[in-house]
């Protein structure tokens, strides 16, 4: 299991000594601007939804020791037994609102399924805890855009799940976009794929809807809400733009069990300057895995793999080319008429890496780290909700999109004030 | 059987011959540079090509060589 990186090898791992250089694209990166004067405090958490994804936040939140886990609360009893063996001896709570009225507590940590956390954000807010919830924000986007306002309207730190916000890949990456390494980037083709029926095990059927909350409409919006939404969020962070066009194709084609949410979806978001950025994903197939690739007129970019590639790369040295045309010439078979064409195939540029290796942290624990420094200082860093805002909302937009069949255009109702979009209803 | 002596010359015509050969594909290396309009500091960093195929001409003169000596001896056998 990855072991947590502290702020200073993630500075080093940038190859840099301070944050500034990475503040213009990564400004949320100030959370971390008073982490040595932070040692002495201490901030008391509850966590909501301690399941599987909780009780991995919770193995971070450990590590931590300006953390103390202070409660837990879960509908399910299996999930408390095995978040107590984590944290023996914490308060532990079946509804959610007996635990914020714990006035002990300073701030929470959501991981239910989607569809609980828009009253459980607002409710958290009202009790005056800072919250940070998993993506997607919320199950649909008047939620979302709910939730921002209110949470601009009040004091309280917010942050959500987006953990390639602190992925050090990825802030590179976009420094490296930003800078124009790669030239005008044009197109960004996203994709997930997986070869499983993304089911967990379940000790009984009336508790499939539960635990495989994922696969249902009332809970989930299934492969949008909860994959998509990453790797959207890093397309607009490449581009410094909001798409304005979304269209899209799903259905379910592999897993015809019970299941209401799609396992074959493909999403265009189309950008005002006809860029693109397209989003697949498929449950019927691993080989792929999941990637952004950042493509420019000059490079590729590709953060999950952790690397770069030049569009014109620089040829062997020169004793090599000649060994290689003797060797051609020699050894070549009979000389036929040749083609009129060649198939433009796949380079085969090995590329470079952006950090001179791939880091074993995903950015989760940064994230968290970044949470509990913000609890601290008060401070919210920059431009967190609005990244979250706009992944959350594209990802329900591509949702809606395959479902109605129809080309959809951004409400302007759902605009805020962030990058291209203004908002246009206060 | 017969003891070999490797004399101290014959260490240093086999490393002269080596060093020959070590020339030889530097110039080819020098050749390639203009012809495909490389960067001069190649000269420098195919070194390692330059030495890994000096290597390769030195075991194929070496085998020439052999090849030669063998014929000569054969010669001077016959016509004894």
């Amino acid at each position: 299991m990855e072991s947590p990186l502290n702020r200073r090898e993630f500075l080093k791992m940038l190859g840099m000594a301070g944050a500034g250089t990475f503040l213009v694209t990564s400004p949320w990166l100030s959370a971390f601007a008073q982490v040595d004067q932070t040692t002495k405090e201490k901030v008391r958490i509850g966590i909501i939804g301690p399941g599987s994804r909780g009780r991995f936040l919770m193995k971070f939140i450990l590590k931590n020791p300006k953390v103390q886990i202070a409660a837990l609360c879960d509908v399910y009893q299996p999930s408390i037994d095995e978040a107590l063996k984590m944290v023996p001896n914490v308060k532990v709570y079946n509804d959610y609102k007996k635990l914020l009225e714990d006035k002990s507590i300073d701030a929470v940590v959501i991981a239910t399924p989607l569809d609980r956390h828009y009253q459980m954000i607002l409710d958290a807010f009202d009790a005056g805890k800072d919250v940070f919830c998993e993506k997607s924000i919320c199950y649909d986007l008047w939620q979302c855009h709910d939730v921002y306002k209110r949470y601009k309207a009040g004091n309280r730190i917010f942050f959500v799940g987006q953990q390639r916000l602190f992925d050090s890949r990825y802030v590179k990456a976009m420094k490296m976009v930003h800078d124009g390494v790669f030239g005008e980037i044009n197109a960004i083709w996203a994709y997930w794929n997986r070869n499983n029926d993304w089911r967990r095990p379940c000790p009984s059927d009336d508790l499939d809807e539960l635990i495989n909350w994922r696969l249902y409409k009332e809970h989930s919006k299934g492969i949008m809400t909860e994959l998509a939404c990453h790797q959207l969020q890093v397309g607009t962070w490449a581009f410094r733009e909001i798409p304005n066009t979304i269209m899209g194709h799903a259905a379910i084609t592999r897993w015809k069990d019970r299941r209401e949410v799609y396992d074959n979806l493909s999403c265009i978001y189309a950008f005002d300057s006809g860029v693109k950025m397209t989003y697949d994903s498929v449950l019927s197939n691993k080989f792929y895995g999941l990637e952004e690739k950042i493509m420019g007129t000059k490079g590729t970019i590709e953060p999950e793999t952790g690397k770069f590639y030049f569009e014109e790369i620089a040829p062997a040295p020169a004793f090599v080319r000649l060994v290689d045309e003797i060797e051609m010439k020699v050894f070549n078979a009979v000389p036929f008429a040749g083609t009129s064409w060649e198939p433009e195939t796949a380079s085969k540029n090995k590329g470079e890496y952006i950090l001179g290796k791939t880091p074993k942290a995903d950015g989760t624990s940064l994230m968290l780290d970044a949470f509990v420094e913000s609890v601290i200082t008060r401070k919210q860093p920059e431009n967190i909700v609005e990244e979250a805002y706009y992944a959350s909302a594209l990802s329900l937009l591509g949702h809606q999109a395959v479902e109605e069949g129809k080309i959809i255009t951004f409400p302007d109702e759902y605009k805020i004030d962030y990058l291209n979009h203004s908002a246009k209803i206060q | 059987m017969k003891d070999i002596t490797i004399k101290g010359k014959d260490i240093s015509k086999e490393l002269c011959v080596f060093i020959g050969c070590v020339v030889v594909m530097e110039l080819v290396n020098i050749y390639a540079i203009i012809a495909y309009g490389g960067k001069w500091i190649e000269v420098l960093k195919s070194l390692g090509f330059v030495f890994v195929s000096a290597l390769v001409l030195y075991v194929i003169v070496g085998v020439i060589r052999l090849a030669i000596k063998g014929v000569s001896v054969l010669i001077k056998k016959t016509i004894k």
